[in-house]
């Protein structure tokens, strides 16, 4: 299992757990997680499932590739350097403990 | 459950399983109780020019066949009896195509259509949706819900706003649109109307031809063909002809489903008084309004992939390059997910992203937030401004016009006073 910390804008964190293998966006909706619409159904084609990275896990994600670099300048709320698509993000063993940030819109 | 309407099979393949329909004809006329029965059915055959293609409309089915792009491709292929499917002229548009391609074009619409680009249009579709409004009361009490309210605001929307095209220009568009729709409506493709539409394809090049060679001498900022001519001219990354399609697809396929959405909507809720009564008193249930008018009449309400591979999709045979359709409104009516699924209910409360509406996976309509956010403006001020809208006939049954895949009410006349 791999453990994902989601802290909303206004700080509330929710810890989920999910199976390796899963991505980020997974990982959000079967919490429950509020705040991650992801409209597209994680094809990467909406930048609804905005999340930021924490720095000390960011450089462990695999890079961000040519489609998802063009979908995060779409983003409602700004890019910033760890700006990542959460459909985008496939979990992994070595990624147990990941956290992210929420942004505090996704879309209108 | 065995398919109503089948009949015994002398071709092998799957045995019994050809169903004698027209789903681009009656079946697209009024459709519901087929959705209903089909959401239920194992995948099927129909015939067109003698040949076999496979009908999928339960909801697993559709959306299995619409995810699995290397299996099912969205390329063109030269099977028969197809021919009404090929309206953008096989040009290497990013409808007809699979990753990588699909992606890399998709890539270029992307922008104008990201949360972000929403954002910045919203108060100027709200200041589009008024003049519309305004223009239409001044006619008195009789109005029409396409012409008078849907068509206006998708054409300024999206030729206008997210295109940054000349008024002067957006009847080429729209005359496309019209073209199409004459010459793309039964399956095999033969109409008398391609020559018409052969003109206005021409017209419609001639046109990008020459907005190419504008934004070339004047490039704009945030403006799309501006996009286009520097990925080719500049960064290689798409050919001319690639160029072109994007164009096309951008102006002409966008218009339907703006124009569509809003104008079922107002019909379903002209039909059903209890709904209209149940939303005035609670307009927060707008949202569960424009979901179930998805549900039951999206504007794209069929899809065509072909076969890569012979393969089988719940125990029917498809050869390879036959053509596979898939009825996505079908799933919407399927009653373990959707109960009573004939029923009009604004309080499903459904997820619009559990419907296939707007299409599932790569391909999931790149428009779907313009349209949804038009249509969810277009609504409220249309009921905020005319209080007594109803049908003028209130048991009207609009004639259903559109490109093959596409069901598109050609008018619904509404009495406002």
């Amino acid at each position: 299992m791999v453990e994902v910390a989601f802290t909303s804008a206004q700080g509330d964190v929710q810890k989920v757990e999910v199976d390796a293998g899963a991505t980020l966006l997974d990982a959000a909706r079967n919490g429950g997680v509020t705040g991650i619409v992801g409209d597209c159904g994680g094809f990467c084609n909406c930048a609804t499932c905005h999340v930021y990275v924490d720095e000390r896990w960011y450089a462990r994600l695999p890079a961000v590739e040519e489609h998802e670099d063009a979908m995060l300048d779409g983003t409602v709320c700004d890019r910033l350097p760890t700006s990542r698509l959460s459909c985008q993000v496939i979990l992994t063993s070595e990624l147990d403990g990941l956290s992210v940030t929420l942004p505090e819109f996704q879309s209108l | 459950m065995q398919v109503a309407g089948l009949e015994p099979d002398t071709l092998g393949l799957s045995g019994d399983r050809i169903a004698d329909v027209d789903l681009y004809g009656a079946v697209k006329l009024w459709p519901y109780e087929h959705y209903a029965a089909w959401a239920e059915a194992d995948p099927f055959y129909i015939l067109s020019n003698g040949h076999r293609q496979v009908v999928c409309a339960r909801y697993e089915d559709t959306r299995t066949v619409l995810q699995d792009y290397a299996r099912f491709t969205s390329t063109k292929q030269p099977y028969p009896g197809t021919q009404g499917f090929y309206f953008f002229n096989s040009m290497p548009t990013v409808t007809d195509s699979d990753p990588p391609e699909h992606s890399r074009r998709r890539r270029l619409m992307a922008p104008a259509f990201s949360p972000r680009a929403l954002k910045a249009l919203e108060a100027k579709i709200i200041k589009t949706v008024d003049d519309v409004l305004d223009a239409a009361q001044a006619k008195g009490a009789a109005i029409d819900a396409v012409d008078d309210i849907g068509t206006p605001i998708a054409v300024r929307t999206l030729l206008g706003h997210v295109c940054n095209l000349d008024e002067q220009d957006w009847s080429i568009f729209t005359g496309l649109v019209d073209a199409q729709r004459a010459a793309f409506n039964v399956l095999s493709g033969d109409t008398n109307a391609k020559q018409a539409y052969e003109a206005a394809w021409e017209t419609t090049r001639a046109f990008c031809d020459r907005i190419i060679a504008d934004r070339r001498v004047h490039p704009r900022e945030d403006d799309l063909v501006t996009t286009l001519v520097n990925s080719h001219d500049v960064d290689g990354k798409i050919t001319t002809e690639e160029m072109f399609a994007t164009l096309f697809i951008l102006y002409a396929a966008g218009i339907g489903g703006l124009t569509v959405f809003p104008a079922w909507t107002l019909w379903r809720l002209g039909r059903h008084h209890d709904q209209m009564a149940l939303l005035r008193a609670n307009p927060e249930l707008l949202e569960g309004a424009m979901s179930e008018s998805l549900r039951t009449d999206p504007s794209s309400y069929a899809s065509i992939r072909y076969a890569v591979e012979d393969c089988t999709i719940s125990g029917i045979d498809v050869q390879k390059g036959m053509p596979v359709h898939t009825l996505s409104a079908s799933g919407n009516f399927d009653a373990t997910r959707f109960p009573d699924p004939l029923k009009w209910d604004i309080t499903r409360g459904t997820d619009w992203r559990a419907l296939t509406s707007f299409g599932h996976g790569v391909h999931q309509c790149i428009g779907n937030g313009l349209v949804r956010m038009t249509t969810r403006i277009t609504l409220a001020k249309t009921l905020e401004r005319f209080p007594n809208l109803r049908l003028a006939d209130p048991d009207f049954r609009p004639e259903v016009v559109g490109v093959l895949k596409q069901r598109a009410p050609k008018s619904i006349p509404l009495l406002v006073d």
